[in-house]
């Protein structure tokens, strides 16, 4: 066997090795079915090579079909990993819980005060706007004045009527007295 | 819902890779129908036959694509990324048997080992050679079942193979060419002459 014989030998059987089921060039099949007429080894690699994948190919008779409860598992464990959640949210969530996660009794009281502060303005404000204090006479006018909410309050004293000094003396308050007599 | 999930039929398995990653459950499934039962095969026939373990092995690896597709490197081939999956988990599964072997101390296990395909038995009536090729496989060490199965099952190139096995391309040729001559010779007696060139 010359050498040159041998080389086309390792370039056919590279080939062999390498193609893919059905996927050989016309080129490589010719060159492939030339060497064959006169090479008995290759001849005999190809007819293994044939066998042993015809031998692979998986049996029809044998229905291994993946489970059908794999699949509902896979999809379920799917939708728990990629639960659509807004990133910003969880984030902010995040950071919530980690301020309160923290030992340090300054973030509490903090916490804390705010809910109080909170809590405080609520109540003030439905108080006022019930109109359940008692306001004294002499600003009954102002009390009159008060429409709703804090924010519109408009206070509108006329001291110079001296109806307005109050109704009795307990009613009335230093202040208006000051400003009455002073006028 | 299959209606909505043909548009992902001429997808790549990169780009539904690159969908799964973002949450999109239909690339998802349609991932798991291109390879969940090519990769039953190759784990059925890596697993010396044992078909729930196969099953088993199969919902571990999508477990693994689920959870954390991020590890996907979109500059490789998704079949090579998932055959290197299924090879570390069969390559886990062969240390766990030979531990679990030397501490029984049977020596009979490694007789087991050819003997345990649970279905091929039954079709050595009609499928003779397949069943003697399959026990050959068995007897196989599990590098050379490997790039065995690899090329003549799954059909993947020498240089896919050489990516999920980390063999050098030319250790791989030399080993097919010694695998082929050698089960060639040893089944030529069932060989029922195939010719495809």
């Amino acid at each position: 066997m010359t050498n040159k014989f041998k080389a086309e030998c390792q370039i056919v059987q590279n080939i062999l090795l390498n193609m893919k089921k059905d996927h050989l060039l016309s080129a490589e099949k010719s060159r492939i079915r030339k060497h064959m007429k006169d090479c008995r080894s290759c001849r005999e690699f190809q007819e293994n090579m044939n066998y042993l994948r015809a031998g692979m190919r998986v049996d029809e008779k044998l229905k291994i079909e993946p489970r059908k409860s794999t699949r509902q598992v896979l999809v379920s464990r799917f939708r728990e990993v990629h639960r659509k959640t807004d990133p910003g949210f969880l984030k902010f969530l995040e950071k919530i819980k980690l301020l309160f996660s923290y030992r340090i009794p300054l973030y509490q009281a903090l916490a804390a005060t705010v809910v109080v502060a909170l809590f405080i303005l609520f109540f003030s404000q439905s108080y006022i706007q019930q109109g359940t204090g008692k306001i004294p006479g002499a600003l009954s006018t102002v009390h009159d004045s008060i429409d709703v909410g804090l924010m519109d309050i408009r206070i509108n004293l006329n001291f110079m009527d001296e109806n307005n000094t109050g109704r009795n003396l307990k009613e009335d308050s230093s202040l208006t007295r000051y400003i009455t007599t002073s006028l | 819902m299959n209606f909505l999930r043909k548009k992902y039929k001429l997808t790549s398995d990169e780009q539904l890779m690159m969908f799964v990653q973002q949450g999109n459950e239909d690339a998802f499934l349609e991932l798991y129908e291109r390879y969940s039962k090519k990769l039953l095969y190759y784990f059925y026939r890596m697993l010396f036959g044992d078909h729930e373990k196969a099953q088993d092995f199969l919902q571990d690896l999508f477990l693994k694509i689920v959870e954390k597709p991020e590890l996907f490197d979109h500059q490789k081939k998704f079949s090579t990324w998932l055959y290197t999956i299924a090879h570390n988990q069969c390559k886990n599964e062969y240390r766990r048997l030979e531990i679990r072997r030397r501490f029984n101390q049977k020596e009979k296990d490694s007789g087991k080992f050819s003997e345990s395909g649970n279905g091929m038995e039954k079709y050595l009536d009609t499928k003779l050679f397949q069943s003697a090729l399959e026990k050959k496989l068995y007897k196989l060490g599990p590098e050379q079942r490997l790039i065995f199965i690899l090329r003549f099952q799954e059909d993947l190139s020498i240089k896919e193979i050489s990516e999920i096995t980390g063999m050098k391309e030319g250790t791989l040729k030399s080993r097919l060419f010694y695998l082929t001559r050698k089960l060639g010779q040893d089944l030529k007696d069932l060989n029922p002459v195939y010719s495809e060139v």
